[in-house]
């Protein structure tokens, strides 16, 4: 039985596309087939982080109308033979999206996959609603900082109210928390919301907490899921976070500051 | 034809309503005076509602006509009698005055149905997110997670809410003033009970478990 999880936060640019890049290859690399949908019409990012943007001929939007076949879309990554990318349309808008049509391309999906990735839109209007609307899981992407935290808020109301789920009257969607460009300095010198506040003011489980990192950024623009680079510090608690939603346990890192070593303080660093 | 029927609207429209406690027309006339003295531009050609009630036995039309007169000399315009009595209402057909039911409407019933007696209680388990409305009709309200900011929790009778409160909380929404809202975090925005409400910015100094009720016409907020 395939597993529908969908990576939303309300807000934007808080790393909702970096994740589901990560964690989609993060899970085919641990041998689960997974296909990593792009839910943004209009705004089409993901195969670029994924480094498949001349490989896109047919999107998400054609296999919904029936232009295309779901096999003619999916594009199969070149790192990782058990992940593939069903691309958004960037000619479209989100109201091409309709519950029929996306629960259509999403049956036909959990024939194959084990994992479905719903990469969702900001916001909370139509096109965020129909990436969580038939989750099984949510992935609730916040930055430690306060209107992050409160629009992530809301969107969890919006899991548990509107989700397909809430609607049929069964077992809620499994609520996952993840931090990130978490920066444990700037918590000290009390710039940034920490841990305990985030969690205390959503009273949802923790996931992962990824660091600030240039990692990030270095990988967006190379179009590399940052798991891959596994020196990074960002890599290495992807890889954590991944473990966990398979259901290893593993202690959460990079959560405190670094004390510069004798080393360090001399040079710099 | 028709385009020379009247065409009727109805009105409503305040009037004074002056209770005449003696039929004796000078004792009358020196409490008029004193009264509209108090506040003389109030009186000038008012339409007045002369309220007889007092006036027993049943008096003559006659001493009500001289009560009328010095209405009029007075500035007043008597138009209607009012009384407790309908033995009254023969007096007013009698002096081509309209009779008005003592309290039109249902004044008296008013504040019965102000505090209805709740005794149902809505419970919520999950949390009460950002932008989510919770209303328990005719009912208390038990929240048993907590209530996030931009959050609200709203009740016709009290709200107790076992996590934080972060969001907004109406208590009394149909009126009972004896609601009050219980929490055991007290970080919320706006706090509301029967139409008065206090903002964070307006909140006493404290933190915790707090309750809030209603005292007069002024929120209180005890912490705990």
């Amino acid at each position: 039985m395939a597993t529908i999880i969908v990576v939303t936060s309300g807000k934007g640019g808080v790393g909702k596309t970096t994740t589901s890049a990560a964690v989609s290859m993060g899970l085919a690399q641990a041998g689960h087939k997974t296909v990593v949908i792009d839910f943004d019409i209009g705004l089409r990012n993901l195969d670029i982080i994924m480094n498949c943007e001349r490989r896109v001929v047919f999107d998400f939007v054609n296999v919904i109308q029936g232009d295309a076949s779901l096999n003619q879309a999916l594009i199969k990554d070149k790192r990782c033979d058990k992940l593939f990318i069903l691309p958004a349309s960037q000619t479209r808008d989100k109201d091409a999206l309709t519950k029929d049509g996306v629960q259509q391309v999403l049956n036909q999906l959990k024939q194959d996959f084990e994992f479905i990735i719903c990469d969702s839109p900001a916001g909370i209007e139509h096109g965020a609603q129909m990436a969580l609307y038939f989750a099984d899981k949510a992935i609730v992407v916040t930055n430690p900082e306060v209107s992050s935290v409160r629009d992530s808020d809301r969107i969890l109301g919006i899991l548990q109210s509107k989700s397909y789920r809430a609607e049929n009257n069964m077992p809620p969607v499994d609520e996952h928390l993840l931090i990130t460009r978490f920066d444990p300095a700037r918590v000290i010198k009390g710039e940034m919301l920490s841990i305990a506040d985030i969690e205390d003011i959503l009273a949802v489980k923790l996931l992962g907490v990824i660091p600030e990192s240039q990692a990030v950024l270095n990988a967006s623009n190379n179009g590399t899921p940052v798991i891959l680079d596994e020196k990074s510090d960002a890599g290495q608690a992807y890889q954590d976070t991944v473990a966990r939603l398979l259901g290893d346990d593993r202690p959460h890192r990079f959560t405190e500051a670094q004390k510069k070593g004798f080393l360090q303080r001399v040079f710099g660093g | 034809m028709e385009s020379n029927a009247l065409k009727l609207r109805s009105r409503l429209s305040p009037s004074h309503q002056i209770p005449v406690s003696s039929a004796n027309p000078e004792e009358f006339e020196q409490q008029l005076i004193s009264t509209i003295q108090k506040a003389p531009s109030l009186f000038q050609f008012a339409p007045t509602i002369l309220d007889v009630s007092s006036l027993a036995p049943i008096p003559e039309a006659s001493d009500i006509q001289a009560i009328l007169q010095i209405c009029r000399k007075n500035r007043l315009v008597p138009y209607a009698l009012t009384s407790t009595d309908t033995g009254h209402r023969n007096i007013a057909h009698i002096l081509g005055l309209a009779w008005v039911e003592f309290k039109a409407g249902n004044a008296q019933k008013a504040p019965a149905a102000q505090q209805p007696l709740i005794t149902e209680t809505k419970v919520v388990t999950t949390p009460v997110r950002s932008g989510q409305q919770i209303y328990a009709k005719d009912a208390n309200l038990l929240i048993t997670s907590q209530v996030s900011a931009g959050a609200e929790v709203i009740a016709d009778g009290s709200i107790h809410i076992l996590g934080a409160l972060r969001g907004k909380a109406i208590a009394g929404a149909q009126g009972a003033t004896h609601s009050e809202v219980i929490c055991q975090q007290m970080s919320a925005e706006l706090i509301a009970i029967s139409g008065t409400y206090l903002l964070q910015e307006d909140f006493p100094e404290g933190s915790g478990c707090a309750r809030c009720r209603l005292d007069a016409d002024h929120i209180v907020i005890d912490y705990l």
